[in-house]
């Protein structure tokens, strides 16, 4: 099944090229990747957006899974809103990607419920989640959707407790690309974050 | 008059939906996800037609209940007062007496003056009764038949398929072919059938709430029945907004222009549809308090008109109260809506306003999701989303 992480920024697309493919999650040529801050937001761009989710749908690409940097948490979360049809009735189970910047990931999942059930106020959305994973550095939940009491779709949420900079030992003013994908690396072989991706991507 | 809220339940397509209208109400989605469904259940609940909606439907007028659910409901939510819609399948027991009854009566209608009457429709209904004993005809009776309950009051329509006319062909003996082939014509036998019960829900006395315009440009007999002053009224349009470059006089027979001194004319009819479109709107200018649903204005015009539309569509909405449900495909339409091209009072009126609602399919059915100005614009301008979904 076709999958896609939403993430933050593009320090955490640089962490997920070599978290994937270092373990071998997936196939990097399978891999599409979108960074809405990289993209010239004057030139003509529209529906951008869509264009990224049609190229993971197309037949013809080999595409599995779509990786995606947004922004920020609250784009994230109004991202996860306008395309969570496509995403539920795909079967897309999105993975999102956050840093809890020392709060707690309940925070976030919460404002994500509060924004799904405001969105969709007809059609009897109800979201049930629960803890799945912790590792040192970071915490794993899902949310289950329900539309009338039934199962239509799961997103997965994986925090760091801090920040990924912070736990990459990355400075974000001072280190390049290729500085910041060997600490990427490094973290990586010495952590079990993956087996967060593995159990979500399964 | 505006409505505050529209419940949906097993109306065509969509099995439930809710949705909270503002003046200005765009429905966005790909095909088949209920938009036109919406602006139905709200034409046929606050009453204007329902034999419109037989005549499009006909044959198959039972099938507007949705196929998992026993019966429709639509409830329209208005100001000061809440109309409601009911559409059932009746069982045959119900409805048996009522067909025959009804179907001997249209039969009697056309029946020739000579015949001894009685004698004639005893051995008739001899015959119907046998038909009526075929247990495919009465299973299609069953499946096609409605009721619809609305205002209180009950009405069940019978929809003749072709194999329901097949079967009671042998009554067309008891009927004048002549007068027959003349009003209808053996090919359009189901035409016999179809016209009935006009204005069923909808009271002549009230204030029909409702404008349907699925065509903007106007019909001919609506552009005899334009007033001088609403003509002069058109002409200060074009001529303000300057949609027509030189234009010295409109009018529905010919429009004269002036250019370096000289004067000629066009004739209305060789104008444009989008123009045409354009007129239809703004001739419409005098209704109030009405509520406008709108199929694809975009139709076969161009975006500078569009916006025009767009305009007018604020407009009224703004100084004649009325309130508008539009449904469009048209990425341009929602541009001029979002962008920050519009003057700023109708961007600040849409502010408060507009409400986009974007019909998709969530668990397998269809949902609404409805979104304000900042909501809409933040979707198309940062997330770079096509409203219309995907």
């Amino acid at each position: 099944m076709k999958r896609i992480i939403l993430s933050e920024g593009k320090n955490d697309t640089i962490f997920l090229k070599e978290l994937l493919t270092i373990k071998t999650l997936i196939e990097e040529s399978k891999i599409l990747f979108f960074d809405q801050n990289s993209q010239d937001k004057e030139s003509n761009l529209k529906f951008l957006q869509d264009r990224y989710f049609e190229k993971l749908q197309s037949e013809w690409l080999l595409y599995e899974l779509l990786v995606k940097s947004e922004g920020g948490k609250t784009k994230i979360i109004n991202v996860t809103a306008a395309k969570l049809c496509y995403l539920c009735e795909q079967g897309r189970d999105p993975i999102i990607l956050i840093d809890l910047d020392s709060g707690q990931i309940k925070c976030f999942i919460d404002e994500l419920e509060a924004k799904l059930t405001n969105r969709f106020k007809g059609a009897n959305l109800s979201i049930k989640s629960e803890e799945l994973l912790k590792i040192n550095e970071a915490i794993m939940w899902s949310s289950k959707l329900y539309k009338n009491s039934k199962f239509i779709g799961i997103i997965y949420v994986i925090g760091f407790y801090t920040t990924l900079e912070q736990v990459l030992k990355i400075d974000k003013v001072r280190d390049t690309d290729e500085q910041k994908k060997s600490k990427a690396k490094t973290y990586i072989r010495n952590s079990r974050i993956h087996e967060m991706f593995l159990k979500a991507l399964a | 008059m505006k409505i505050n809220e529209v419940e949906v339940s097993g109306f065509k397509g969509i099995s439930n939906l809710v949705i909270r209208p503002k003046q200005i109400n765009i429905i966005v989605g790909k095909n088949n996800t209920g938009k036109t469904s919406i602006l139905e259940a709200i034409h046929c609940t606050l009453g204007v037609d329902i034999f419109k909606m037989q005549r499009k439907y006909y044959p198959h007028v039972a099938n507007l209940i949705n196929i998992n659910k026993k019966e429709s409901k639509v409830l329209v939510k208005l100001e000061d007062k809440n109309y409601y819609l009911l559409l059932t399948r009746p069982e045959l027991k119900e409805i048996l007496p009522e067909f025959k009854k009804e179907l001997l009566n249209k039969l009697k209608s056309i029946a020739p003056k000579t015949t001894d009457k009685s004698e004639s429709w005893k051995k008739a209904e001899k015959i119907l009764d046998k038909i009526l004993s075929k247990d495919e005809l009465l299973s299609e009776l069953e499946n096609e038949s409605i009721r619809i309950e609305s205002s209180g009051k009950k009405l069940n329509l019978f929809s003749y398929t072709q194999l329901i006319l097949k079967e009671i062909e042998p009554l067309l003996d008891y009927v004048d072919k002549e007068i027959f082939q003349e009003r209808f014509g053996r090919g359009m036998l189901s035409s016999l059938f179809t016209i009935r019960f006009p204005h069923f829900v909808h009271n002549k006395k009230e204030e029909n709430p409702l404008s349907i315009i699925n065509n903007l440009a106007l019909e001919e007999s609506l552009i005899l029945s334009q007033s001088k002053s609403k003509i002069n009224k058109i002409q200060n349009y074009l001529q303000d907004r300057k949609i027509l470059k030189n234009l010295e006089r409109f009018d529905f027979d010919k429009l004269l222009f002036k250019q370096e001194g000289k004067e000629y004319e066009i004739p209305y009819s060789f104008m444009g549809d989008g123009f045409k479109s354009l007129v239809g709107l703004i001739s419409r200018t005098s209704e109030e308090n009405k509520i406008v649903l709108i199929e694809e204005p975009e139709t076969r015009m161009h975006p500078a008109y569009m916006r025009e539309v767009i305009c007018q569509i604020i407009n009224f909405s703004k100084i004649n109260n009325m309130q508008f449900f539009v449904t469009t495909h048209s990425s341009d339409l929602l541009d001029i809506i979002l962008t920050d091209t519009l003057e700023p009072k109708y961007a600040e009126y849409l502010s408060k306003e507009l409400n986009v609602i974007r019909l998709d399919y969530l668990g397998g059915d269809i949902i609404a999701q409805e979104l304000n100005m900042e909501e809409a614009k933040e979707e198309l301008e940062e997330l770079k989303i096509d409203l219309r979904g995907k």
